[in-house]
């Protein structure tokens, strides 16, 4: 057959959709899926609860994320009246903005709405003026707040004047435009797990009905046709669980966001996604095997009047003469359908394994919400100062970093020493940090370690060769080089931040002495004590490496390839408790801190810490407050991050409590796969066991088979969920650790791989006990009344 | 056989046809390179033992399964190169299907079993409602039809699957071994039938039987041996019952 050009093939596959579609919606078709799924409805009741989950899912996504989207928008319109904040103003600039902008207003000005001064335009703290400017919508903000500035905001002299957007001016940028892509990477995510359940669901009832399908394409159904049969009657499944799946839903999104004063918004969006959503995934589940199907001739579908389509190759005959009945029968029987007993396990603990990965995610999720950002940079800006230039991630060594001169750097100490505590002790602010710190993985340099530092670091210690004469077998780059100092030491027990273990204070005078942590996020990962011996590898050679995915390989390849000069330090404390996201603390002095990653150990910037909790008056008088204690010391700068804000409306989103749902939701699945596999398969087999009752099989050896059965498919689970859970949350953690960072989509972070044990019980558990019924039931179900009826006979 | 053989015009050829299957690393030739041609309103009757491969010829030409080599030809068009859905609805259009087992739809009535192609091809109602009739009454099934295969007997039950093959009306039928589960008068019965619809509809018969009776009534009879198919004359069958 001569092969089709590219063109012409899809414009076929068009046609096949289109007259699939058709097939599915045309007026007699409906009418007899209708019938047949309301008048057969224990045959589809599998369907049906897919179904009725599929929804309920799309539903809890929209709403919830729809919730989300509307709670940040009223709350960013409650705490903000202005796109543009002009701050850090003088006198002189003061006077000629007003002027500007009482004279735009005067004129009606169709890019401003209005504006007016913090204080009344009285100046601040600090003695600077703050003007905040509502923007005009009409032309959009960007070109409103582009108008404003060239015909305002630029005529005022540039002097250390800010500018600073509001949230409601990036609102789009920060919530719209983050929101609406959750919403749809959520709803992708959901809808491949809809079409994962469904095709399953789907193949097993193909398997089942393979016969049926074989007659209809023997009396001309071609694939639309066979489409419109099947996907009809999936498709109007789907139609008829959408209100019950909208209610369940519904309430869901309200359990989880009502409490938090959060309420539910229906948008065109939130009702049709889920429909629509539904719609697809039953049609596109349906879709991939029936075309598969359709493709095969129809002789080999009419041999599937029974479970003979099942029986895997090699079709070699058993030698069962001198066997036992039933035991070695049945054990026979499981070999010979080994492939449908495999798919069927695989299929249902897949559901199980989910849900424990929701798990996982839901867990991740909470702990970065969990995390508290600071809200004001207090920092040295010299007139002179420039912004340091990042290099990027393949060179090794960047621009020379802007650095005070050892005469500003003397004085930002004395600062800093006169205003922290004062600053510190402002309502609302938890603690104030004053650090610098560079990633040991930015510099390509690396930790030597001994076997019995690593407590639980498996992910991220490779072995090494470089010091293993000295005990030194393990490497690990996961690691923040940090400047230390008295203020450090003392902020942290000051603060309760964390405590030591060993002399912190010894760091001061050793120049060789270093301050430890053991934690990644917050979770014991490394073992030392003080007095242990740590050897840092400074790379001071490297070459181009190829791009590799996992972050251990890249520090192997590292090792193999770069040149290290060795520096061996001795532990003099280690710190415990101290927050922890992806590196753990490598305190050193000022010096060691230059030696080791060739940057100033100058620190100019104070990040400000709010208490957890407090409102948005305390966090904004606080900035007030701060104003006026660094107003006497020259050339230091407040800055607003907004990330307690921003941090705040998130805190209003339960996306881990919706993550839980969902896997939930997928756990319900599982047994809806055994018992309905199961149940199509023993009806199958009755004629077989009819047959084997006529040549003299007793009654309890029927029951003793469907135990046997049960036993071996419930020990198979058990082992089955172990592994397949495994391998679901090593994939998510693969995933987010590793690809999703690669491909730039998310941040590089590393999380630990962890599986939780209750949650793996209670799977294991239901797998176990779903695989046992699932061949207990059917024998209660058919294959004993049925015996019974013969023996009447 | 009242049908007029149209000698000029060929509905079925095939040419070189070959059908193999793989079972436990042993390669089985269920159809060797059989070549035929069948003329327009012609009765075939393919004979052969148990195994010879009929039945695998029978759904070669029917489209119901692909050859691995050789094509097969009907009114004009190579079922061989069409695509899964062409073929389908060729099958549809011209080709009914009587199987040995019935092959009835267990979960519908005799009336949803005879309507099932007219539904795959969306054939109107008034389109088929007097070939129905008049399939019904000559077949016998009218009091029958709102019966579940299960509570027929085998010979209702294999008329249900005559009418089902002939209620589209198709240009071809083929069936195989229909009458093999039925006792001799049954099976007579239900072969008059098929030749009186062959010939109320004017259609090309081929059959696949194991009845040398039956196989003589055909106008020509093909052997399948080992694969093989081979034409003989109806004395040389009746020497090979013998």
């Amino acid at each position: 057959m001569p092969r089709k050009s590219r063109i012409k093939r899809i414009g076929e596959w068009f046609v096949t959709l289109f007259r699939s579609i058709g097939a599915v919606l045309y007026p007699p078709n409906v009418r007899n899926a209708f019938k047949s799924v309301t008048k057969n409805w224990k045959e589809y009741i599998c369907f049906y609860l897919a179904a009725w989950v599929m929804t309920a899912g799309f539903w809890t996504v929209a709403l919830c994320t729809e919730a989300n989207m509307h709670a940040a928008r009223s709350a960013v319109a409650e705490e903000f009246d202005y796109h543009v904040e002009v701050a850090l103003l003088n006198n002189e600039q003061f006077a000629n903005l007003d002027q500007q902008l009482m004279y735009q207003i005067e004129r009606e000005n169709e890019y401003i709405e209005s504006y007016y001064w913090v204080n009344d335009g009285k100046a601040l703290r600090d003695g600077t003026y703050s003007c905040r400017i509502l923007l005009d919508e009409t032309y959009g903000l960007e070109t409103a707040y582009e108008e404003v500035y060239n015909d305002m905001i630029r005529r005022v002299s540039q002097d250390r004047r800010e500018i600073r957007l509001s949230p409601l001016y990036t609102f789009a940028e920060d919530f719209g435009t983050p929101y609406t892509v959750q919403f749809w990477t959520v709803s992708l995510i959901w809808f491949a797990f809809s079409v994962l359940m469904m095709v399953i669901l789907f193949l097993i009832r193909l398997d089942h009905f393979k016969f049926i399908y074989g007659i209809y394409m023997t009396c001309g159904a071609d694939f639309p046709k066979l489409m419109g049969a099947a996907g009809g009657e999936l498709v109007t499944v789907t139609v008829l669980t959408w209100l019950p799946g909208a209610l369940v839903g519904i309430l869901i999104a309200g359990i989880l966001y009502i409490p938090r004063g959060v309420g539910l918004w229906f948008t065109a969006k939130a009702v049709l996604v889920p429909l629509l959503g539904g719609l697809i995934a039953v049609f596109s589940s349906v879709w991939f095997p029936m075309r598969r199907m359709s493709g095969q001739p129809p002789v080999r579908h009419l041999q599937a009047g029974d479970n003979t389509n099942l029986v895997s190759s090699p079709r070699r005959s058993f030698f069962l003469f001198g066997e036992s009945f039933p035991g070695k029968y049945e054990l026979y029987g499981f070999w010979r359908m080994r492939k449908y007993y495999i798919r069927l396990v695989l299929s249902a603990v897949l559901f199980a394994a989910f849900f424990i990965s929701g798990l996982y995610v839901a867990g991740m999720k909470t702990f970065h919400d969990q995390l508290d950002p600071y809200e004001y940079l207090v920092a040295y800006r010299p007139p002179n100062y420039y912004e340091e230039v990042i290099p990027e991630e393949d060179e090794i060594i960047g621009d020379e970093p802007w650095a005070p001169t050892f005469d500003q750097d003397e004085m930002i100490r004395s600062d800093v020493d006169m205003f922290l505590t004062e600053l510190e002790a402002i309502p609302g602010v938890s603690h104030a940090e004053w650090s610098v710190s560079l990633s040991g993985g930015f510099r390509q340099s690396h930790l030597l370690l001994k076997p019995g530092q690593l407590y639980d670091a498996s992910d991220y210690a490779v072995s090494s060769k470089e010091r293993q004469s000295e005990g030194f077998k393990w490497a690990a780059n996961n690691y923040d080089c940090t400047v230390v100092d008295k203020l450090w030491i003392d902020n942290i027990l000051r603060n309760n931040l964390g405590t030591f273990e060993g002399d912190p204070y010894a760091i001061l005078e050793d120049p060789n002495a270093i301050i430890i942590s053991e934690d990644i996020y917050n979770k014991q990962t490394y073992d030392f004590a003080p007095g242990d011996k740590v050897i840092v590898a400074v790379c001071e050679e490297a070459i181009p490496l190829e791009m590799v995915f996992d972050p251990r390989e890249l520090l192997r390849q590292q090792i193999k390839n770069f040149k290290f000069r060795y520096e061996t330090f001795t532990v003099c404390a280690v710190v415990k408790g101290l927050d922890s996201e992806d590196a753990i603390t490598l305190g050193v002095g000022d010096a060691t801190y230059t030696a080791l990653t060739g940057r100033p150990s100058s620190r100019t910037e104070l990040k400000v810490y709010m208490d957890a909790g407090s409102d948005m008056d305390t966090v904004q008088a606080a900035e007030d407050q701060i104003r006026k204690i660094i107003s006497p010391f020259a050339d230091w700068l407040v800055t607003p991050t907004g990330n307690y804000f921003e941090s705040g409306i998130k805190s209003l989103k339960n996306d881990s409590a919706v993550i839980l749902t969902l896997a939930v939701c997928l756990l319900l699945i599982s047994p809806m796969v055994w018992y309905f596999s199961q149940i199509m398969f023993y009806r199958k087999r009755r004629n077989e066991f009819a047959v084997l009752h006529a040549l003299g099989a007793p009654d309890d050896a029927f029951a003793k088979l469907h135990r046997l059965a049960g036993g071996v498919l419930s020990g198979t689970a058990f082992l089955i969920t172990i592994g397949v859970s495994l391998l679901c949350n090593y994939l998510v953690y693969f995933c987010i650790n590793t690809l999703l960072p690669w491909l730039h989509i998310t941040e590089s972070v590393r999380y630990e791989f962890s599986l939780s044990l209750p949650a793996l019980i209670a799977c294991v558990v239901i797998s176990a006990v779903c695989g046992f019924l699932s061949c207990e039931l059917p024998y209660r179900m058919f294959t004993k009344p049925d015996i019974g009826v013969r023996r009447v006979d | 056989m009242s049908t007029e053989i149209n000698k000029d015009r060929v509905i079925l050829e095939a040419t070189d046809v070959v059908r193999q299957y793989t079972q436990s690393d042993e390669v089985i030739t269920a159809v060797n390179r059989a070549s035929m041609k069948v003329y327009e309103g012609e009765f075939i009757a393919i004979v052969g033992a148990s195994g010879s491969g009929k039945s695998t010829l029978l759904h070669l030409l029917a489209g119901m399964d692909r050859p691995q080599a050789g094509h097969i030809v009907i009114r004009g068009q190579d079922i061989t190169a069409m695509s899964a859905d062409e073929l389908g609805r060729f099958r549809g259009s011209f080709i009914g299907m009587v199987f040995q087992s019935h092959n009835l739809i267990p979960q519908f009535t005799a009336l949803e079993n005879i309507l099932i192609p007219t539904l795959m091809c969306n054939k109107e109602d008034a389109s088929y409602e007097e070939m129905f009739k008049k399939l019904v009454v000559s077949l016998g099934i009218e009091d029958r039809l709102h019966h579940l295969p299960s509570e027929l007997s085998g010979g209702q039950q294999q008329r249900v699957a005559i009418a089902r093959a002939l209620i589209n009306m198709p240009h071809i039928l083929f069936a195989d071994e229909p009458t093999g589960n039925l006792d001799r008068a049954n099976a007579d019965e239900v072969l008059e039938l098929l030749l009186e619809t062959k010939n109320m509809i004017g259609q090309t018969l081929i059959m696949v039987t194991h009845d040398m009776s039956i196989a003589e009534r055909a106008d020509r009879m093909f052997r399948m041996e080992d694969g093989k198919l081979e034409l003989c004359n109806k004395r040389s069958s009746r020497e090979h019952q013998a």
